[in-house]
Formats: structure tokens, sequence, C-alpha cells
């Protein structure tokens, strides 16, 4: 939530609004938001109904919790935009933000791309000039 | 299902932590929204 927290005012200036979901007590949420100044609500889905409707509930933690993920809802409420992370605590804000400033790549695929680019030009170098120990 | 870029989302009305009721529909109604799925501190 920190890093939300951090980018809602690019998320805003990018044109969305932001709104967070969590099993959380009311309560709980409320200290949360307070604690991180969060101007966007925090949804409490205390029954695990949106979290089980959406199938992104984890039941094996902690009596039941949301399975971190990410989307772009749009005013036709299609989804524009989804990450779902099941490895890791959170979902990074560099995808949506990405996504929003109209670079609508899969974030996943992005390092990977990224290497095989690096690879070519390293390769190609080469080629050229004969290949250099890297300084340092 | 977890709805998929594409698809519509599943609608809800869940009130937030300050008591006030939201809909997706509504939150959405201006502009797109991004939704956030987090933990939470149980």
């Amino acid at each position: 939530m920190a890093e939300y927290a951090r980018n809602e005012a690019a998320i805003r200036a990018a044109g969305a609004s932001l709104v967070a979901l969590s099993v959380d007590a009311p309560e709980r949420a409320e200290g949360v938001r307070r604690e991180l100044d969060l101007s966007f609500p925090i949804l409490c889905d205390t029954a695990r109904a949106v979290v089980r409707a959406w199938d992104l509930y984890n039941p094996r933690e902690m009596g039941g919790i949301a399975i971190p993920a990410v989307f772009v809802i749009g005013p036709d409420l299609r989804v524009r935009y989804r990450s779902i992370d099941t490895t890791r605590g959170r979902v990074s804000t560099a995808g949506v933000l990405e996504f929003l400033r109209g670079n609508a790549r899969p974030i996943e695929r992005e390092p990977i791309r990224a290497g095989l680019r690096e690879f070519v030009r390293a390769f190609s170098n080469a080629i050229r000039r004969g290949a250099k120990t890297p300084q340092k | 299902m977890t709805p998929d870029t594409g698809d519509l989302a599943i609608d809800f009305a869940l009130t937030d932590s300050t008591g006030v009721e939201r809909s997706l529909g509504a939150l959405v109604a201006n502009g797109p929204c991004v939704l956030v799925f987090y933990r939470g501190h149980w």
C-alpha cells in the first residue's frame, strides 16, 4: 500500500482514480489509511465475498486473505489491465503507470524483451569491434 | 474466474473504511479506476 500511496499523484495525473480492497475490518483499514495518509478509499471485504467472486481468495493464510492483484477498470466496467501476483507480497505500480501512460505492453514480458535487445546489441557490437572484457 | 483483460469486471458494492458504501460501477463512472487487492494487516 505504501508504494501506491507514493504513486497516488502519478496515477491521478495519468487520468485514473484509485481504490484499494482487502478483507481487513474497517477499523484496521482506516488505521492503514490514516497511517499512510491515503486520500483514496479502502474497501472492506470482511465477508470475503468479492475476493471469492473475483477468484482472488487465498484461504490458506491468516484466516483467508486477498491475493495481491491490480486492475485498471474502464467506465464501461471492462478490465483494461490486470496483474496478479501469487508469489510476492504485492503488485508493483510500475506496470499500471506504464499502462495508464499509454504503453500497454504487459510488464511481465518487458525484462525478456529488454534482455534480448541487449544481447543482440552486445552481439552485433562484438562482431563489429571484437568482444571486450567488461571493465571493472 | 478472475476477469481478464477485455472481460467485464464483476461489479460489487462494499463499505469503505469510513463507512461509505461504494460500488465499482460508481467508482469508474468518471474515468478509469485502478483497483488494488492487497493482503491487509489482518
